[in-house]
């Protein structure tokens, strides 16, 4: 057999494969990524001044929950895609759970009340900040999470690329949680999707390049 | 598998060495060149080896062997594509710089011309051979432009007719 030689090299001095190598990779890259935007977060915006206050409102959990709920299903896919025969499966509808159930809040306290009032809900006080400053903290738990993958071994190189990004939006927005004081449904399901979405779209397009081994 | 993942090199160098036949195989009948063939091979297994980790003891070992082999195998395709400028080396016998045949080729060429009718001859040779615009070769036939395309036209379709019956 003339690969026998190569096969040798190979196996020569090889030691036990660590056990469930491509969770604790990603877990890693996740704290390290997370603990970077933490960081970035506090040192450039801070935490909101009536954080005591906040954690008692709905509002505040309202945001955490939302954010969470897209954040599990994004890091079981994550972690389903490191895996060359990993498939995305039923688990991706899961992900527009949490969208459709706020939109509905959304729309609940939208209808019946002026124009003026709904845009105003609709816009809060930073709708044209709030997806940049997400996107902007995604990038760390990216590159971490980017990098966990690159030594896995994914095979589906856009979709992997778009879970990586959308499972680091929502760490970002969690994070952002603490310092963002905005409370409307509406709000939130809008700009805090959007800036999620914003690094799974660039995720999915640099995916093929970034994630190639 | 498992006794590899275990550490057991034995189990491991057996299990490379039982792939690396089917590998051949696989790739054998999806790419023409043996050379190709033996590198996506090597490829296959060093990715196999070292991303042994990824394995799941859970789930089905030939879905994650088969992965592994298309992804290989696609990318080796993008990767040759991305190269696929063919060396012109390669195709000489395609273009011929011989004077001795472009001077064959223009007595034959002149040959079939005298077949046909002066007027056709002339749009002919003016446009297609010498190079003149249509517009010049009508103004040194005397035939007006619309004549010209038409002789052309007709003319060439009657040296093919007449190649034909050759």
């Amino acid at each position: 057999m003339h690969h026998q030689e190569l096969i040798e090299k190979l196996t020569a001095g090889m030691q036990p494969a660590p056990r469930n190598a491509v969770s604790r990779r990603l877990t890693t890259g996740l704290a390290v990524g997370g603990t970077t935007s933490l960081l970035l977060l506090l040192a450039c915006l801070g935490m909101r001044d009536d954080m005591d206050a906040a954690v008692s409102t709905g509002a505040f959990w309202m945001k955490w929950a939302f954010v969470a709920a897209g954040a599990i299903p994004a890091f079981i896919l994550t972690r389903r895609l490191a895996r060359p025969d990993g498939k995305v499966g039923r688990l991706s509808l899961l992900l527009a759970a949490p969208v459709v159930v706020l939109a509905s809040f959304a729309v609940v306290r939208l209808v019946g009340i002026s124009p003026e009032l709904r845009a105003a809900r609709w816009l809060g006080h930073s709708a044209d900040s709030c997806p940049w400053i997400i996107a902007a903290l995604s990038i760390p738990v990216f590159a971490t999470t980017v990098l966990a993958l690159r030594r896995c071994a994914p095979t589906h190189l856009p979709l992997a690329g778009f879970t990586a990004g959308l499972l680091s939006g929502t760490v970002a927005a969690f994070m952002y949680a603490l310092c963002c004081n905005e409370t409307e449904p509406a709000f939130i399901v809008t700009w805090y999707t959007l800036g999620m979405l914003l690094p799974a779209l660039i995720g999915a397009l640099v995916g093929p390049r970034l994630l190639r081994w | 598998m498992l006794r590899g993942l275990a550490g057991d090199a034995q189990a491991q160098r057996d299990l490379l060495a039982e792939l690396a036949t089917l590998l051949q195989r696989f790739h054998r009948r999806r790419l023409g060149a043996v050379s190709d063939v033996d590198d996506l091979v090597q490829e296959t297994l060093i990715a196999m080896h070292e991303r042994r980790d990824t394995y799941d003891p859970a789930r089905p070992f030939t879905a994650w062997v088969y992965s592994i082999t298309r992804y290989k195998l696609i990318d080796h395709f993008r990767r040759r594509r991305a190269r696929l400028a063919v060396s012109l080396d390669d195709c000489t016998d395609l273009f011929s710089d011989s004077a001795i045949d472009q001077a064959a080729d223009a007595r034959d060429v002149e040959l079939l011309l005298t077949e046909l009718p002066e007027r056709q001859r002339d749009a002919i040779r003016l446009t297609r051979i010498e190079g003149w615009s249509v517009a010049e070769a009508a103004a040194r036939t005397g035939q007006t432009i619309a004549s010209i395309k038409v002789n052309v036209h007709r003319g060439l379709k009657r040296l093919m007719s007449l190649r034909r019956r050759d």
